[in-house]
């Protein structure tokens, strides 16, 4: 055998081999794609007419709108590490607050945000940054303000994995104002506690300041109650402590009423403690400019507390033609109290049974078909009968007003629908009457009905006839017609996870969502008026839509 | 020459086995140079000068493409994937150092990846193309070439999810690729015994680069049991399959290729 004469072999075909080699090589895991993080969906909200979905590790909101012809979901970026998904009250659209991204090493940092998405994909989706990891979110009533701030011990975890971070900051944000503005920073004082949750005000009106305008948020904690002014965000907060330096009793606030129905007369605010017998009065007075600290408020609370019975369990406001009167109820006692909060005047009325909670409707009543305020009286997991009371004279007329009537089984919760006169009450399991009762506000009368007693109740919008019943496990939906109290299910093609029903769209008709588990999403459309199999429709695996044109981290 | 082979039977990984292909035939077979004997034997050959051939080719082929799309990274972990092949050509044109060789082959891609906490995505890929190669002797052994491939690809994706049904969907997509490599050829060995026809074996190295159109899949929920009972099946609601996007086909490629030439 000869040597070779082609020598440029050597060299061109260790050079070729070696690239095709090269290729070969195995590939360097240079970054932590998102498809290595769990995948985790936030449970579904409905948005009027459509079901939103959030999922975490592609940061991603799905809308998905059933009266359209298909059911193809709308796909909207959201900020990295979504903790949080609700409806923004009084309006059809999804607030989502992201816990942004702290920054690796090939992955930029991203500052937290809420972000506002409105069902309606002609709306413009805006943006807010927030300078915390926040991971609660609480909301005024006609979702005009948001104030976002630390929820303790919870999965999600806030700003836990921060080197640092102070769990009583917080965050307010006005959607109404123009120009999205950035969210306001505060950071409340402390007496050791945390915010437990914050309330607010409906439009207050200082009749002491030519009718100032006020929106009011106050933050419970352990011991004290802060109030501040939502619009003013130079003004400083108020801290209110519920007891003395030297009391070491735990008193947690978890109930507050805001009573102004006389503008002209200054707004008082009613909390209710746990730990504490009275409730607390803070009626808010004029405070001289010559008496404010820098950023000072241009009113101040006056406390006074009121006795009324022992343990208040619940609390209403309702007007009188003497002015407003507070209804409280003990689950500690048999009473129920009416107090006139200006006098401090408190008149006990004899319940038959502890109640604990009230539900205020207006309606006729067997006796009298006149509608008039009237209050359903109800003891959560002690009493077989609910009590109903007519709050007209009730101050003179007493245990007159009172007509206690007997229920199957005790209570575990309550599903009020006073649009529609009914409540719907739900029994434990074990309990002699197992599953729910609908109780009639104007003829009083408790039907019962027979399901799994861990099954759950759903209600619909004012406008629905109908109340959903999801089944602890199985792929039966069970529905009530609430007109009828007629009773059906349906019978779909997974286990049924949650319901979600939708209001009437632009052609008048109503669906319901019903959410099966499936980590790729699975729902089933129904018509809400006539829920059956013939006219459903499903969508699966929507999750995955666009999987491959997401960002990627 | 003579030279004793022993046929490997034992079952390896592709890129295993390229490398070790690649060696043996860089030490036993591809080089010049003088070498080292066994003696004849009862399975003896004799190597004679090529071509000497009828121009035909089978080729198993191990690839290592570099895929762009970040949409792969559902079913593979990293832009890097191996896959095999088969292709047969057939010198069309043989002149005195050019010639053209046409053909097809046949390319296989798995891809696996759990993800997302218990979830599962896999996606097969199967491609049948038509090849044309151009090609040069710059030595006795060594052949340059172009490559030039069209063909169309079918893939299958499958969604495993902990909870729910599986999902599965396909595409389609239309591709070509364009190579340059080199090609190492042994001179033609035919066995003593005259009773099989005289053939030559060669190795290849090539580089490349190949687009085509975009594989758009939609996945839609399979059950088990509906597979098995048709009844079951058609009592489902009405489902609406999911689109979970395009997988655009551009990458490059680096390619060994072991063939049989006869």
């Amino acid at each position: 055998m000869t040597a070779a004469k082609g020598r440029p072999a050597i060299v061109v075909l260790p050079l070729a081999v070696l690239g095709a080699l090269g290729a070969c090589v195995p590939p360097e895991d240079r970054y932590q794609d998102r498809y290595q993080q769990p995948w985790v969906v936030l449970p579904p909200v409905a948005l009027g007419t459509a079901v939103a979905y959030v999922e975490t590790a592609s940061a991603t909101a799905f809308v998905v709108d059933p009266a359209g012809s298909e059911l193809r979901p709308r796909i909207v970026p959201v900020g990295k590490r979504p903790a949080l998904a609700v409806r923004r009250k009084g309006h059809n659209e999804l607030l989502v607050l992201s816990q942004g991204e702290r920054g690796e090493p090939g992955a930029p940092p991203e500052a937290p945000s809420l972000k506002v998405i409105p069902a309606d994909s002609a709306l413009p989706v805006r943006s807010f940054a927030l300078g915390s990891r926040f991971n609660g979110l609480a909301q005024s009533q006609d979702g005009r303000f948001v104030v976002t701030y630390f929820v303790a011990q919870t999965s999600s975890g806030g700003g836990a994995s921060d080197v640092l971070f102070n769990p009583n900051e917080i965050a307010v944000i006005d959607l109404a104002a123009g120009g999205d503005p950035p969210a306001v920073p505060r950071t409340l004082r402390s007496f050791g506690s945390v915010p437990l949750e914050v309330i607010f005000s409906p439009e207050l009106t200082l009749p002491f300041e030519a009718g100032r305008k006020l929106h009011l948020a106050a933050v419970l904690s352990d011991g004290y109650v802060t109030l501040f002014d939502l619009e003013r965000g130079d003004r400083v907060e108020i801290t209110i402590p519920l007891t003395l330096p030297d009391d070491r009793r735990m008193v947690r606030p978890v109930q507050v009423l805001f009573d102004q129905q006389d503008p002209t007369q200054e707004p008082t605010l009613f909390v209710r403690a746990q730990g504490a017998n009275d409730i607390y009065a803070l009626r808010l007075t004029f405070s001289p400019p010559a008496e404010r600290s820098e950023g000072g408020n241009d009113f101040r609370p006056v406390l006074s507390q009121l006795g009324a019975g022992t343990r208040p369990a619940d609390m209403a406001l309702f007007d009188t033609p003497d002015g407003t009167r507070l209804l409280v109820v003990s689950d500690g006692s048999a009473e129920a109290f009416v107090v006139d909060a200006r006098t401090s005047r408190a008149t006990a009325i004899k319940l038959d049974a502890p109640a604990s909670r009230i539900v205020l409707f207006d309606a006729t009543s067997p006796a009298e078909p006149k509608v008039r305020p009237r209050a359903l009286l109800v003891g959560l997991a002690s009493a077989v009968q609910v009590a109903f009371l007519d709050l007209d004279r009730l101050e003179e007329l007493g245990r007159r007003n009172l007509d206690t009537r007997a229920m199957g089984g005790v209570a575990e919760g309550l599903l009020p629908f006073v649009e529609r006169g009914l409540v719907i009450v739900q029994h434990p399991a074990g309990s002699a009457s197992s599953g729910l009762s609908v109780v009639d506000l104007a003829r009083r009368t408790i039907s019962p009905l027979v399901s799994d007693a861990r099954s759950r109740a759903v209600l619909g919008p004012p406008s629905a006839d109908q109340l959903w019943i999801v089944p602890p496990s199985g792929s039966r939906l069970g529905h009530l017609d609430l007109a009828r109290l007629g009773a059906g299910e349906v019978r779909l093609d997974a286990p049924v996870r949650g319901v979600l029903p939708l209001e009437p769209g632009k052609d008048g008709r109503s669906h319901v969502v019903v959410d099966h588990p499936a980590a790729g999403g699975h729902l089933t459309v129904l018509d809400a008026e006539k829920p059956e199999r013939a006219t459903a429709r499903s969508l699966v695996g929507f999750l995955f839509a666009d999987l491959f044109e997401r960002r990627v981290p | 020459m003579n030279l004793v082979t022993k046929p490997r039977t034992s079952p390896r990984s592709p890129r295993v086995c390229g490398v070790a292909a690649v060696g043996a035939f860089l030490l036993g077979l591809g080089l010049n140079g003088p070498v080292a004997l066994a003696q004849p034997a009862a399975t003896a050959v004799e190597v004679l000068p090529p071509p000497a051939l009828k121009g035909f080719s089978v080729s198993l082929d191990f690839y290592s493409a570099v895929r762009s799309e970040p949409g792969y990274r559902l079913f593979h972990e990293g832009d890097r994937k191996g896959s095999v092949g088969l292709e047969l050509t057939y010198d069309l044109w043989r002149a005195a150092r050019t010639g053209l060789s046409v053909g097809g082959g046949l390319l296989f891609e798995n891809d696996r990846r759990f993800w997302g906490g218990g979830n599962e995505a896999v996606l097969e890929t199967g491609a049948l193309y038509g090849t044309a190669l151009l090609r040069w002797r710059a030595d006795r052994a060594l052949q340059p070439y172009v490559a030039l491939a069209v063909g169309l690809a079918s893939a299958e994706a499958t969604l495993s999810v902990s909870q729910g049904d599986r999902l599965e969907g396909d595409a389609l997509s239309l591709f070509g690729r364009a190579g340059i490599g080199a090609r190492l050829v042994s001179r033609t060995i035919r066995l003593t015994s005259r009773t099989v026809p005289g053939f030559a074996l060669s190795l290849s190295a090539e580089l490349g680069g190949g687009a085509g159109t975009a594989m758009s899949l939609t996945v839609a929920p399979v059950s088990p049991q509906d597979k098995a009972n048709k009844a079951l099946a058609e009592d489902r609601l009405p489902v609406e399959g999911t689109r979970l996007g395009a997988l655009r086909q551009l990458r490059s490629y680096g390619r060994l290729k072991l063939a049989l030439l006869f």
